[in-house]
């Protein structure tokens, strides 16, 4: 069983046991609650949490509709925890620089770098970048895609194709 | 052939072509066209059978989609290029981004927007009867 799915149900678990335990004080408190006489001693008694009280367990300071809500955020909060997690999980791993991707990034920039120098983007730059490209990673990747696309975009350098840019 | 016949034939023929054309249905020319902000941003939008048949050797729109070696990661690229030769390119790794570029068909009228860095902002695909096949 993933870690997540154990926390859950240990929340679950943990949120129905307090229920059960407060809701018994509750009910062992009532009686005594119900039949108290008006005065000083009634006025003291602490108030429910929130809202009107249902039933006599507001009497002992605790509202069945507060306990729910309370146990309805924590469980909506684990939930969410649990789908942050899993969504964290679904990244890729960084893949690690290795001497190959690292000397095909180097060769990759080079091309780059000579476009630049001549103002455009030819056939044979592309094959080359395509070339390139299979052996480096999407860090790498990434890295000389945001290089090349807005000098392309800014004219800097022109495609002198017609077709894909790599 | 009699000239009654020639004329009945002209007449016939004539009227074949105006019901043709009078039920061709809506057809839609959309070139490529470029707008570019001050701060490096833009938008391209064109249709890929309009590009195609422009009269001139610079027009076309695309996207592809691409995963190269080990990578998890699927990229898709976007490009235009207008009647005047200017070239604009974004790429994205965004999966929703992905699943529109994937609606790229043979009449679709493509819309792409990009940032400062190249990357795609928006992309809006339509296939509609309307846009010209890109064959022949």
């Amino acid at each position: 069983m993933r870690l997540h799915q154990a926390l859950i149900v240990a929340a679950v678990l943990a949120a129905i046991s307090i229920a059960f335990l407060v809701g018994r004080a509750s009910s062992s408190d009532a009686p005594s609650a119900a039949p108290a006489p008006a005065g000083a001693g009634a006025a003291a008694a602490p108030a429910p949490l929130t809202g009107p009280a249902r039933s006599g367990h507001a009497a002992a300071g605790v509202d069945r509709g507060a306990l729910r809500q309370v146990i309805r955020e924590e469980l909506s909060a684990a939930l969410d925890d649990r789908d942050a997690n899993a969504a964290a999980a679904n990244e890729p791993e960084p893949e690690a620089p290795t001497k190959a991707n690292l000397a095909a990034t180097k060769r990759a920039h080079a091309v780059v770098a000579s476009a630049r120098k001549a103002g455009e983007w030819t056939k044979a730059d592309a094959k080359a970048l395509r070339a390139e490209f299979k052996q480096m990673n999407d860090a790498q990747r990434e890295e000389l895609i945001t290089t090349l696309f807005p000098a392309i975009n800014r004219g800097e350098i022109k495609v002198r194709y017609r077709g894909r840019p790599f | 052939m009699t000239k009654n016949k020639i004329l009945a034939t002209t007449i016939m023929g004539v009227l074949a072509v105006t019901a043709t054309s009078a039920f061709a249905g809506a057809q839609y020319i959309f070139p490529v066209e470029i707008s570019d902000n001050a701060d490096g941003s833009g938008e391209a939008d064109g249709a890929i059978g309009t590009a195609r048949h422009e009269d001139n050797e610079t027009s076309e729109i695309g996207c592809y989609i691409y995963k190269y070696g080990t990578s998890t990661t699927v990229r898709a690229t976007c490009y235009a290029s207008d009647a005047d030769g200017n070239y604009r390119v974004c790429d994205t790794t965004n999966s929703a981004l992905i699943d529109i570029i994937r609606f790229v068909g043979d009449g679709t009228w493509i819309i792409f927007d990009w940032d400062a860095s190249g990357k795609c902002t928006s992309a809006d695909m339509e296939n509609a009867s309307g846009y010209e096949p890109k064959a022949p």
